[in-house]
């Protein structure tokens, strides 16, 4: 597929990332294959607006088409299996009827998106708009949901802790920072964003948390990885070894014959998370690090060593290597 | 190919869900997988479905709200879907008088 990602949302070259997101999502609503599951020509459609709205969203890949560094292939999606191919499997756990037979009530709708929307606010809440003299009287909504970013350091994001946002219109708000927070994840505080019209709850605070990065931990999902030097005879010789972890420092045996990169596993010294039994480990490169003055005695001795110990672990190196 | 999928198969094969948010669909219930001992079991179906959430909840930026309503109506609208081609089914297999009496009768409303 090679044709003009602008062309495909309907656009120019002049478009903004505004008018982009806005044509996309018209696109969306009239091309998706979910959403329109009689109509066979969707899929074909949804491919060539999604692969284009890929490369256009984006300010630096749009950048790159624009200067003709990438041609729209780049961006063109693997194939999909859409959700509309699976719904007429018998064991659609998803169905929301029970077959003929039954008086399925047009009321049930209703309450399976209040059910929904009750669960997804940790449930109850809804009860109570519609339970009283809100229902059928005036007017009553949510407010609008306030959006804020927070960058929080490195280790705070993996134990877990409790921050606050200042506001800009003075007061703070407390955010409580889950064990094992991911860079990049969003937080939802119920009821703490804008006031609710006519009596409706209040919206949401949505948190956006950048994880600060650290100077010596690093993280791979639940995993800690850490480079740690260690000197050549530790090295030669193996030893025990004091090794920092995110919650303080855990003592490592160093196996006699450790090159550098090898890596060293602490098992259930990674990042623990709310709601898994497991935690993740830390793993530990190891980096041989040499002296900057070498000892005399040590330079005599390994001038002597060399002469009968001729051995080169580089030998192999290109053996089975492709050309 | 296999229909049994893990926590792990499911993020790795749908690159834009991130773990956080698996838990948070199956939480709210959003995507129904079957417990096991190991955790939960995925199936392809799961799969589609979290490319959907994804397209609603990224692409489309709406709330959970908002997809629990889409979700829903998508689900009645395949069951609606179903129950019509059923229909379409037995009175395709029915004698052909009563075939066309159905047919005037459709044609009457």
């Amino acid at each position: 597929m090679n044709t003009d990602p602008y062309e495909a949302l309907g656009l120019t070259k002049a478009a903004t990332a505004d008018e982009i997101k806005k044509a996309y999502r018209k696109l969306v609503r009239s091309s998706h294959p979910d959403l329109h599951p009689d109509d066979p020509g969707a899929a074909d459609r949804f491919k060539a607006i999604s692969s284009a709205y890929d490369l256009l969203k984006d300010a630096e890949t749009r950048a790159r088409y624009d200067a003709g560094e990438i041609d729209a292939q780049g961006a063109e999606r693997p194939q999909r299996q859409y959700y509309r191919d699976f719904t007429d499997t018998p064991d659609d756990r998803y169905q929301q009827r029970r077959g003929f037979g039954q008086n399925v009530d047009p009321s049930d709708i209703f309450a399976e998106i209040l059910r929904n929307r009750a669960r997804a606010s940790g449930g109850g809440d809804f009860g109570g708009d519609f339970g009283g003299s809100d229902f059928g009287g005036g007017y009553a909504s949510a407010g609008p949901d306030a959006r804020y970013t927070l960058e929080v350091p490195f280790l705070d994001a993996a134990r877990g802790t409790e921050t606050r946002i200042t506001l800009p219109d003075g007061p703070s708000l407390a955010v409580k920072i889950p064990q094992g927070l991911e860079d990049g994840q969003t937080l939802r505080l119920r009821g703490k964003g804008a006031p609710g019209y006519g009596g409706g709850p209040a919206g949401d605070a949505l948190v956006t948390v950048m994880v600060r990065a650290h100077a010596v931990f690093r993280r791979a999902g639940d995993d800690i990885l850490l480079t740690l030097p260690i000197t050549f005879d530790e090295a030669i010789l193996g030893g025990k070894v004091t090794v920092p972890t995110i919650d303080g420092p855990v003592g490592l045996t160093i196996p006699p014959g450790a090159s550098s990169g090898r890596l060293m596993r602490l098992r259930g010294r990674g990042v623990a998370r709310a709601g898994r039994k497991i935690r993740g480990d830390q793993m530990v490169e190891l980096k041989i690090v040499v002296p900057k003055e070498t000892d005399p005695a040590l330079r005599d001795f390994l001038t002597e060593w060399r002469k009968t110990h001729a051995a080169d672990p580089r030998a192999d190196l290109m053996k089975g290597a492709a050309t | 190919m296999t229909d049994r999928f893990t926590e792990d198969d499911v993020i790795t094969a749908v690159t834009r869900l991130t773990r956080t948010q698996l838990i948070r669909f199956v939480e709210v219930d959003l995507v129904r997988p079957q417990r096991a001992d190991a955790g939960y079991v995925f199936r392809r179906i799961d799969i589609a479905r979290l490319e959907l959430l994804c397209d609603l909840s990224e692409d489309m930026e709406l709330d959970e709200a908002a997809m629990g309503i889409v979700i829903s109506l998508i689900d009645q609208l395949h069951a609606a879907r179903q129950d019509m081609a059923t229909m379409a089914r037995v009175i395709d297999a029915l004698p052909d008088d009563l075939r066309s009496r159905i047919g005037t009768a459709m044609k009457q409303t």
